[in-house]
């Protein structure tokens, strides 16, 4: 494992490689630069991204020109649409019945969601309560069980996808392990000529067999790299408040704070104490992803992506931009 | 301690500086209730939350009750620098250094206790942003207001606040929480923040509470004053806030943009763009002017032949051409208050042709087409150079516009264009015969004795299978037989006229056969073919051979679909080949003779006479299991079955047997192409016994003369009301039956003396007129709809209304009729249902047995329910679905209370029951209708007879002809609790006694029932719906048989009294009464319909029998 040492002369060049990486990708679709800087950000601090939108919006497209933009395939990548009738099996791989002869409760892990690096699960909130209890696990603690031994999985970046958040008691806890959830729209509107010119090059990419965005500018390891030297630096000064003085400006908390208290008083979105501790990380992540140093207001832009309904998305993202547009004003 | 402590007694309270003080002061404003306005002393400890209270007057003895009330009291010892605390309960001493402590005085407890901090960020209903006027604050603040939109926030200025010349407050109901903290957080803009939450007149900096706020509420609402306490419980008296002069947010706002400044000056425009005009969709109206090539205008004789020489006459044709070929410009004139012929026009020649542009007098636009994007008239007159010609048509084909200008333009009536018209048009034909065979004596001729041998060979022969072969051999030979014969004696002894002779009488015998129905015999209908084959009469020899392909199925003779194929080919007058067949199934329109040489092409294709390519086959056959197809039914099946049979699909097989026996359930035979000509005639021949009289167009106008004569007795009074309407209804009568010169005189006078009627009468004279016009012009019921709308639009005074639609509403002719097609009256969720139904027949079970399951509807949405269900699973023409229905309405017929619903209800059972042939469901229904009839609970007859009539109708069409004879003898005995009631029933007893063939007791009932109408006296309408419903059934009766019963209602019609207010306008029953006896005395069709019907019915269980017969042997039940 990279020591702080090691990545310090070279955390420059991988966070420019990652933030190119993410341009170059842009490149290939059409309105969503948001949606490709918010997948950047949580697989660089492995995170899960929740895309919330209706069928058609390159929510599948992105993840998979994305794992294929880091070079992996075969067993890696992951990719599973989720129904009522999923079963485990299909997504933590078959009981092996060899071993289910001698008693033992073992999976065949080999190309499922275990053993992947970077997955990508459709419509996640319509599975089954097995399902989301195996992957509430996974999400947590990273692991699985296996003949009731728990197991690591190689899980790092996690994307779902879904046309609705439930609002269901038993699904509200999967749905806030994503702090992040996007809204993927229809970019027709603003973007009708571009939309199709991309569309049909994606079509001829798709028919001649040919990958561009497969040559990434930035390797798996990169974001592997530049995770471990977020948690480095987090734990660099094993004081309370030490990581907030030094790179959170007072002003920028309390702007911070002022944010995430009005959206709970004035528009009852819950930000779990959880929740909250995550925002904190993924802002400085961001922070550091883009400018390599301390967080800046327009970090909290991050803030806009907290809302944890669908009808809370838009509002979110308005009201957090109306504020931060105030902040800069004064 | 310095003097400035004085005032410090020997004891204090100690407060904690959180909610818990609130009991501290409660306490003490109970116990020693004057303290409150006592001067106190707070000392403040700097450092921490807590304080103390100190009043002089606090003795050791108060300072122990209070202690024993649970309040914390130190004693208080004054030390150099410091404070010793020591609590009564305590040895500990608590020391506080005078550094340390901020000291407060107060003429009042309230204005001495410090406020204290409430936890987290509250949201406030309102709240006060104060900040000093010259600072960086207000800008701020505005500028986030202004962004975040609050234009709400109101402004104030106020002089002195803690000492500053000049404060700006900023008053906001329900300010955002981010406001509130930025102003907090940031010490850099100087802005505190004052709230409320209860409208109060105290406000508290944000985030902390006052203990005693309540308290001194009152005493500064009365005081009309508003107390401000900030975070160190400072106070400060201030006007109430009502009272401020406040102003708006955008009067405290100099806004500033830093641009440039661009001045633009007015020019004088000149420039001219190009737009393009086109045509689009627009309303559809009616057109006025068609183009036609000389082609399109030979295709007017189909409609020239069906049209009146009135209709003609508005029809005016010019020549045109464009130097290469030549148009015609055809133009109908249109005249006020006379129904167009445009539709029917558009329909003949398959075009959609133009309409004149409103606004310009000589432009026409293709007809639902109009002209975008709107340009000034000027503009439109230049660009098309309207004025130069005396007509421009923007026409249109697929290259898009086209300018067609016309100069001079010189139109010829169309009925100058008319020399010669040939038409074999049946019903003109019909009526020729008619007239022909009626008109004349009888004649009879005497035939020469020399006759060859017969050229038919007898029926033992007939039914062997070798007929074919006999009938060809015979026809090879004729020409040997003829013989050269000269003289006079030789035309009589032709052996060809003897032959002819011999054919026709062999013909006219099994006419007479075949007409009484039900002839299943294929060898019957084929040799029928055969002779009038031989006779040349080519429509009826299609009729039989259709017939007899039909009922031999697959068993056919090798030659009879050849033969089919032949004599169609010959009625159409084209040749037999494949090319004709295929070209035929690629048109987008046949008629019903292209479409019998079509069936029988494709019929001979798939028996292999005829290559015809398989693909075209298979695009034709679907077409034939459309019941909208004009063509026979019995034709229909045959190719459908050929087909199927062919390809050996069951499936196939039993959709078209679905089909073809829905369309037959839903609509019937047709008249028109399952009715061969020669049956009509029969029909017409049997129905002529010589008592009788001749039955024809001319003997319903004499009965009708005869009727008017009667009416009219010595002649109509000049300006009588009743003579008016007399003359408007015998006008309609003669109308219908085509003698329009009658009917102009007659109507003349009133026309003349229109304006000097009452309002109400003009409008209903105009009506009547208008109705004229649209018999004599065949309009259909949209056109009269219409037609009543345009009259009615322009009368407001709803008096006049009022009696207008009295009278218009019970008339027969005056009234709209309403689409039956979906039952208008039932709510939108069972529309739903409906819709449901319609769209899937295999649910009409399963949603109809929602429906009356469902406890939501009323009875009679769920009678509505079963007879729309039952409709539609008769048009499936599926048995199983039609059982399926008829378990479920059966089933939930006691569901329905009201005795009236549940007998129409009964009544649609019975329908499907008898299709079914389910004599016992029947014979139940029946008896179960008899018991409603006689339930005490029927509440009015008119529920009843909506059973009756379908259920006769059913029972007849189906067969069940002793069903509905039993049905009748039942309903003979029944009583309603009103004579109108017993009459309306005898009387529609007596229809159907008639329509069942049994003549004499018709007579007996329907002269019982007019005799008693004409007795009957106390109930005037009672009276008249009697009398309108013996009316009605007459026209079920011969003309002849009709007109003396006329006769005598005629005799009393003066009797025909009403009491209504419309009374003084008009007699609604004596013209109503009249308007009855004219339309059953000039129905010409209702009779002949009857005994057409009856033939029909046999038909339809024929032909019924034959398809289930042909499908079980395919699908194997």
């Amino acid at each position: 494992m990279w020591t702080l040492d090691e990545l310090e002369s070279e955390i420059d060049d991988v966070r420019a490689r990652i933030l190119t990486h993410g341009r170059d990708l842009k490149e290939y679709f059409v309105g969503r630069d948001t949606e490709i800087d918010l997948a950047i950000l949580c697989a660089a601090a492995q995170e899960p991204l929740l895309m919330v939108g209706p069928p058609g919006t390159a929510k599948s497209d992105l993840v998979v020109k994305f794992s294929e933009s880091l070079g992996l395939g075969g067993d890696d990548y992951f990719e599973y649409m989720l129904t009522k009738f999923t079963e485990p099996s299909e997504i933590l791989g078959p009981i092996d019945i060899d071993l289910l002869k001698k008693g033992r409760y073992v999976r065949r892990t080999a190309g499922m969601l275990p053993t992947a690096r970077v997955a990508f699960l459709d419509e996640i909130f319509k599975s089954n309560s097995a399902i989301l209890n195996t992957l509430l696990t996974i999400l947590n603690e990273r692991k699985f069980y296996q003949d009731g031994k728990p197991e690591k999985v190689n899980l790092m970046m996690l994307f779902a996808a879904t046309n609705e958040i439930p609002e269901q008691t038993e699904l509200e806890a999967m749905a806030d392990r994503f702090v992040i959830k996007v809204e993927t729209n229809p970019v027709k509107d603003n973007h009708f000529a571009e939309l199709v010119d991309a569309g049909i090059m994606n079509e001829a990419y798709k028919a001649t067999g040919r990958k561009p965005w497969a040559r990434g500018s930035a390797s798996f390891d990169d974001f592997l790299k530049f995770k471990r030297f977020m948690d480095l630096t987090f734990g660099l000064e094993l004081t309370p408040g030490a990581d907030r003085a030094r790179w959170f400006p007072r002003s920028v908390f309390a702007e911070m704070r002022r944010i995430v208290r009005a959206l709970e008083t004035e528009d009852k979105v819950f930000v779990s104490d959880r929740k909250l501790v995550k925002l904190y990380k993924l802002i400085r992540i961001r922070a550091f992803l883009h400018h390599g140093g301390a967080v800046e207001t327009s970090d909290l832009e991050l803030l806009a992506y907290v809302g944890n309904h669908r009808h809370e998305l838009s509002v979110v993202s308005e009201k957090v931009h109306a504020l931060l547009g105030l902040s800069r004003a004064g | 301690m310095p003097a400035e402590e004085s005032g410090v007694g020997r004891f204090g309270l100690l407060l904690t500086g959180d909610p818990r003080d609130q009991a501290v002061v409660a306490v003490v404003r109970e116990t020693y209730p004057s303290w409150l306005q006592q001067p106190w002393v707070s000392m403040v400890l700097r450092t921490g939350r807590g304080s103390v209270l100190s009043l002089p007057a606090l003795s050791p003895r108060a300072a122990s009750n209070l202690a024993a009330k649970g309040l914390r009291v130190v004693a208080i010892e004054r030390r150099p620098g410091e404070l010793l605390l020591q609590a009564s309960d305590d040895e500990q001493v608590t020391r506080w250094s005078q550094a340390n402590i901020a000291i407060y005085r107060g003429p009042t407890l309230a204005e001495v206790i410090r406020p204290w901090k409430v936890a987290g960020d509250p949201p406030v209903g309102e709240a006060v942003f104060v900040m000093a006027g010259e600072g960086a604050g207000p800008r701020a603040l505005l500028e986030r207001l202004l962004l975040l939109g609050r234009e709400d926030a109101r402004i104030a200025e106020l002089g002195t606040y803690v000492g500053a010349p000049t404060h700006i407050f900023i008053r906001l109901k329900d300010p955002p929480l981010y406001l509130l903290m930025r102003a907090r957080d940031t010490a850099a803009e100087q802005t505190r923040v004052f709230v409320r939450n209860d409208n109060g007149p105290v406000w508290m900096e944000w985030g902390y509470q006052h203990p005693l706020a309540p308290a001194v509420a009152a005493s500064a609402t009365a005081a009309q004053r508003s107390v401000w306490i900030d975070r160190d419980g400072r106070w400060q008296l201030l006007p109430a806030v009502g009272q401020w002069q406040m102003r708006s947010l955008f009067d405290a706002v100099a806004p500033e943009l830093d641009a440039s400044r661009q001045t633009l000056e007015m020019d004088a425009g000149t420039s001219r763009f190009e737009i393009r005009l086109n045509l689009s969709p627009g309303p559809a109206g009616e057109a006025e002017l068609w183009l036609l090539t000389p082609e399109q205008l030979y295709d007017l004789e189909a409609f020239i032949e069906a049209s009146t020489s009135e209709e003609l006459g508005r029809l005016t044709v010019a020549r045109l051409h464009n130097g290469q070929e030549v148009v015609y410009l055809l133009r109908e004139r249109v005249r006020p208050g006379v129904a167009r012929v445009a539709a029917r026009l558009c329909e003949y020649l398959g075009m959609h042709g133009y309409t004149r542009v409103a606004g310009a007098d000589n432009l026409y636009l293709p007809n639902g087409r109009r002209l975008v994007p709107m340009i000034r008239r000027d503009d439109l007159r230049d660009l098309l150079q309207l004025d130069a010609y005396s007509l421009v048509i923007l026409a249109e084909d697929r290259d898009g516009p086209r300018i067609v200008s016309v100069g001079e333009v010189e139109e010829a009536p169309l009925l100058t264009w008319i020399d010669y018209v040939a038409t074999d048009r049946r019903v003109v034909l019909d009526r020729m015969l008619e007239a022909t065979v009626f008109s004349f004596p009888e004649v009879t001729i005497e035939w020469p004795k020399k006759v060859t041998a017969p050229i038919r060979p007898p029926s033992a022969t007939r039914a062997g299978p070798k007929r074919r072969r006999t009938r060809r051999a015979q026809v090879e030979h004729e020409p040997e037989q003829e013989q050269v014969v000269e003289g006079d004696e030789a035309i009589e002894q032709t052996p060809a006229a003897v032959r002819l002779r011999q054919l026709r009488e062999q013909a006219r015998s099994l006419e007479t056969t075949i007409a009484e129905g039900g002839v299943d015999d294929p060898t019957l209908w084929g040799d029928l073919g055969y002779l009038k084959r031989e006779l040349s009469e080519f429509d009826e020899a299609v009729s039989c051979q259709v017939a007899e392909v039909f009922y031999a199925g697959a068993n056919r003779p090798l030659e009879s679909v050849p033969e089919l194929l032949s004599v169609s080919a010959k009625v159409l007058g084209a040749p037999v080949s494949s090319e004709r067949v295929s070209e035929l199934a690629v048109r987008d329109k046949r008629t019903p003779d292209e479409l019998v040489y079509l069936g029988a092409g494709v019929l001979a294709a798939l028996e292999g006479h005829l290559a015809v390519p398989d693909d075209i086959v298979q695009l034709v056959v679907p077409s034939f299991a459309d019941p909208r197809t004009p063509v026979p039914r019995r034709l229909a099946w045959s190719v459908l079955e050929a087909f199927y049979r062919r390809s050996g699909d069951r499936l196939g097989m039993t959709r078209a047997k679905e089909a073809i026996v829905g369309g037959i359930n839903h609509r019937g035979l047709s008249e028109l192409h399952d009715l061969p000509r020669f049956v009509r005639y029969a029909l017409a021949l049997a129905d002529t016994p010589g008592e009788s009289g001749p039955r024809s167009v001319r003997n319903y106008v004499t009965a009708l003369e005869s009727l008017l004569s009667a009416v009219e007795g010595p002649g109509f009074e000049e300006l009588d009301v009743f003579a008016c309407y007399a003359r408007l209804i015998f006008a309609v009568g003669f109308m219908r039956l085509g003698e329009k010169k009658t009917a102009t005189e007659l109507v003349a006078p009133v026309e003349f003396e229109l304006d000097v009627h009452e309002r109400p009468n003009q409008v209903l004279y105009r009506l009547f007129l208008a109705r004229i016009a649209h018999e004599g012009a065949g309009g259909s019921a949209q056109a009269w709809e219409r037609e009543v709308e345009k009259i009615l639009k322009p009368v407001r005074e709803p008096r006049v209304l009022r009696a207008i639609h009295w009278l218009r509403k019970r008339s027969l002719w005056l009234q709209v009729p309403s689409d039956l097609e979906t039952p208008p009256r039932v709510r939108s969720g069972l529309t739903r249902i409906f819709e449901r139904m319609q769209k899937k027949a295999g649910d009409i079970a399963g949603a109809l047995a929602g429906v009356l399951q469902a406890r939501a509807f009323y009875d009679y949405e769920l009678a509505e329910a079963i007879a729309y269900a039952t409709s539609r699973a008769l048009k499936s023409g599926s048995e199983a679905i039609i059982r399926d229905v008829l378990g479920v309405s059966l089933a939930g017929l006691d569901s329905i209370e009201i005795v009236g619903h549940q007998a129409e209800a009964v009544g649609s059972c019975l329908r499907a029951a008898s299709l079914l042939s389910d004599e016992i469901s029947v014979e139940r229904l029946l008896g179960r209708l008899i018991d409603l009839a006689g339930s005490r609970h029927l509440g009015s007859v008119r529920d009843l007879l909506k059973a009756v009539h379908p259920a006769l109708k059913a029972l007849r069409r189906f067969g069940e002809v002793a069903s509905a004879e039993q049905l009748l003898d039942a309903l003979e005995g029944v009583k309603t609790y009103s004579e109108s009631g017993d009459l309306q029933l005898l009387a529609a007893t007596a229809a159907g006694r008639m329509q069942l063939g049994d003549g004499r007791r018709a007579d007996t009932l329907v002269d019982t029932t007019i005799a008693r109408v004409l007795a009957y006296r106390n109930d005037y309408v009672g009276r008249y719906e009697a009398a309108a419903a013996v009316i009605n059934v007459l026209r079920h009766w011969p003309g002849v048989a009709r007109h003396p019963r006329c006769i005598r209602f005629v005799d009393q019609l003066t009797s025909f009294r009403d009491t209504f207010t419309t009374g003084r306008y008009y007699e609604t029953h004596r013209v109503l009464v009249l308007e009855h006896l004219v339309d059953s005395v000039g129905d010409s069709e209702t009779r002949q319909s009857d005994q057409v019907q009856a033939y029909l019915d046999i038909e339809e269980h024929a032909l019924r029998r034959r398809i289930i017969a042909d499908w079980n042997q395919l699908c194997g039940r």
